[in-house]
């Protein structure tokens, strides 16, 4: 499959478990975060990049806590400051993994809606280019988001939250590079009627 | 609870230091700089030229003079370069920056059975036009010859032929092809076996590198790919075509406008160039060429 076609595949997913949607609830998200990254190269000091990611997730509840799925997006970072003469490169790619979630109620308020809390925990393949520069790279990466999620009461399958991302990179050419961020979610819900 | 207030504030931690600029000391700048016309049978235009040009530039926009070592035409050998880099070894600080620069000529030849690129101080071309290896400079010696610098920051600036052969192995997988007008279509394209290549070079990462000069020992540019000539031009360049737009970075390279000028925006102003340019309007089909840079996550200022 050619990258460029991986939106239309995507799509068609995303309308696939629609339409299948009567036969087992499931969850879509989108979801866009801003994050903070900060890495450090063999021999130079840690700098800090921004950096973003936007998603979308479809999850198969597993328990009425539990819900597997996967996630596919585009993540990116500006480049660091240049001070002392050097600097970490600006990227930008997507990823694709899997993911595992757990959520609770943590209040209902009768008519007004339902608060949820709860984390993630996935695994993701990155590949990621260097603007400008004509070079691909590969890197898995560990996500741990908390979010809180708000369902109101006469929407019952829509979900509006507020996540904390975190991020580990496994980048072979970094000690270290790690991010965490701050971001927004919209889910919608079948199986869930008013 | 306590800890969930420790994530917030270490989130809050990165946030503000994503906005800080640390104190850092300015790095002192050095450079060598090759430039060869003569060549036995084979002469150049514009390398000297080149060579002096270059100098200029860097000595205008934060090298000192005296840290700027010039040499052209019988001064550029191959000895030359190791006494030169054995004497900045004894004046360069760990967190100096270092700069070579060579225009010349650039040949593919296999070395103990394999293929090798080479750059070709004087001296290393006889008579009869014929290569002699041991004043010539193969791809994979010149990361070794700069092992002697104290600072690991060092930049190798290439206008030859074939000089994408010194770029060494890395994390990444380049999708600019080796020979751009074999394979223009797919320039700069993620397909599937980039991506595989990707996951290869991802499995068998090393720092050290292969085939060239690892990314994490100096950030390369080379003019053209490793089976690919490069160019000089008369007028409007009257310079190597890669040089002629290597001589605008200080004035037109700041592509972000931080107020520097990186190895990685010089690369980028000299690929435009030489696309929109050589490549479009002054070119033969079989005499497109497109440059290539070092991978590695590193980034540094030249001006």
């Amino acid at each position: 499959m050619r990258l460029e076609s991986f939106p239309r595949a995507l799509l068609f997913l995303i309308f696939c478990v629609w339409t299948t949607g009567a036969a087992t609830a499931f969850t879509i998200s989108l979801s866009g975060s801003g994050n903070a990254l900060l890495s450090a190269a063999e021999g130079y000091s840690a700098k800090a990049q921004l950096g973003g990611e936007a998603a979308v997730d479809v999850l198969i509840p597993a328990t009425a806590w539990l819900g597997l799925g996967v996630s596919a997006g585009w993540l990116g970072a500006m480049p660091s400051d240049m001070n002392g003469g050097f600097g970490y490169r600006a990227y930008s790619g997507g990823f694709l993994g899997f993911v595992a979630e757990a959520s609770a109620p943590i209040a209902t308020w009768k008519n007004v809606g339902t608060l949820r809390g709860g984390g993630r925990l996935g695994g993701l393949a990155n590949v990621a280019v260097y603007p400008n520069a004509g070079l691909a790279f590969f890197f898995p990466s560990l996500a741990l988001d908390g979010f809180l999620r708000f369902t109101p009461a006469a929407l019952p399958f829509l979900d509006i939250g507020v996540t904390l991302p975190l991020r580990v990179y496994f980048r072979r050419d970094f000690q270290f590079s790690g991010s965490a961020g701050l971001g927004m979610s919209i889910a919608v819900s079948t199986g869930r009627t008013p | 609870m306590r800890a969930a207030s420790r994530a917030v504030a270490a989130l809050f931690f990165l946030v503000i230091l994503a906005g800080c600029s640390l104190n850092y000391t300015e790095p002192r700048k050095f450079a060598i700089v090759f430039g060869i016309n003569t060549y036995p049978g084979n002469n150049l235009a514009y390398p000297v030229d080149d060579a002096t040009d270059v100098t200029a530039i860097l000595t205008a926009n934060g090298f000192a003079s005296g840290d700027v070592i010039l040499r052209t035409e019988t001064s550029a050998t191959k000895t030359q370069l190791t006494t030169d880099l054995t004497s900045l070894a004894g004046v360069m600080s760990s967190d100096d920056l270092f700069v070579f620069y060579y225009s010349g000529h650039g040949v593919s030849y296999p070395y103990q059975g394999a293929d090798h690129e080479w750059i070709l101080p004087t001296g290393s071309v006889d008579a009869g036009g014929y290569l002699v290896a041991a004043n010539a400079i193969l791809d994979t010696e010149l990361g070794t010859m700069l092992d002697v610098l104290p600072t690991k920051r060092r930049v190798v600036i290439l206008d030859s032929c074939n000089s994408g052969g010194f770029m060494g192995s890395g994390l990444e997988a380049d999708t600019v092809p080796p020979a751009l007008y074999q394979h223009t279509a797919e320039a700069g394209r993620i397909t599937p076996e980039t991506i595989v290549k990707a996951l290869q070079n991802y499995a068998a990462f090393s720092s050290a590198g292969a085939g060239g000069i690892s990314p994490y020992k100096a950030l390369v540019i080379a003019a053209a790919g490793a089976d690919e000539s490069s160019y000089e031009g008369g007028a409007p360049y009257n310079h190597g075509i890669a040089t002629y737009y290597l001589l605008q970075a200080p004035a037109r390279g700041d592509l972000n406008g931080d107020g520097v000028v990186t190895v990685l925006e010089t690369f980028a102003l000299m690929k435009a160039g030489i696309d929109q340019t050589w490549n479009s309007g002054y070119a033969k089909p079989y005499e497109v060429f497109a440059p290539h840079v070092s991978g590695g996550p590193i980034d540094l200022v030249l001006f």
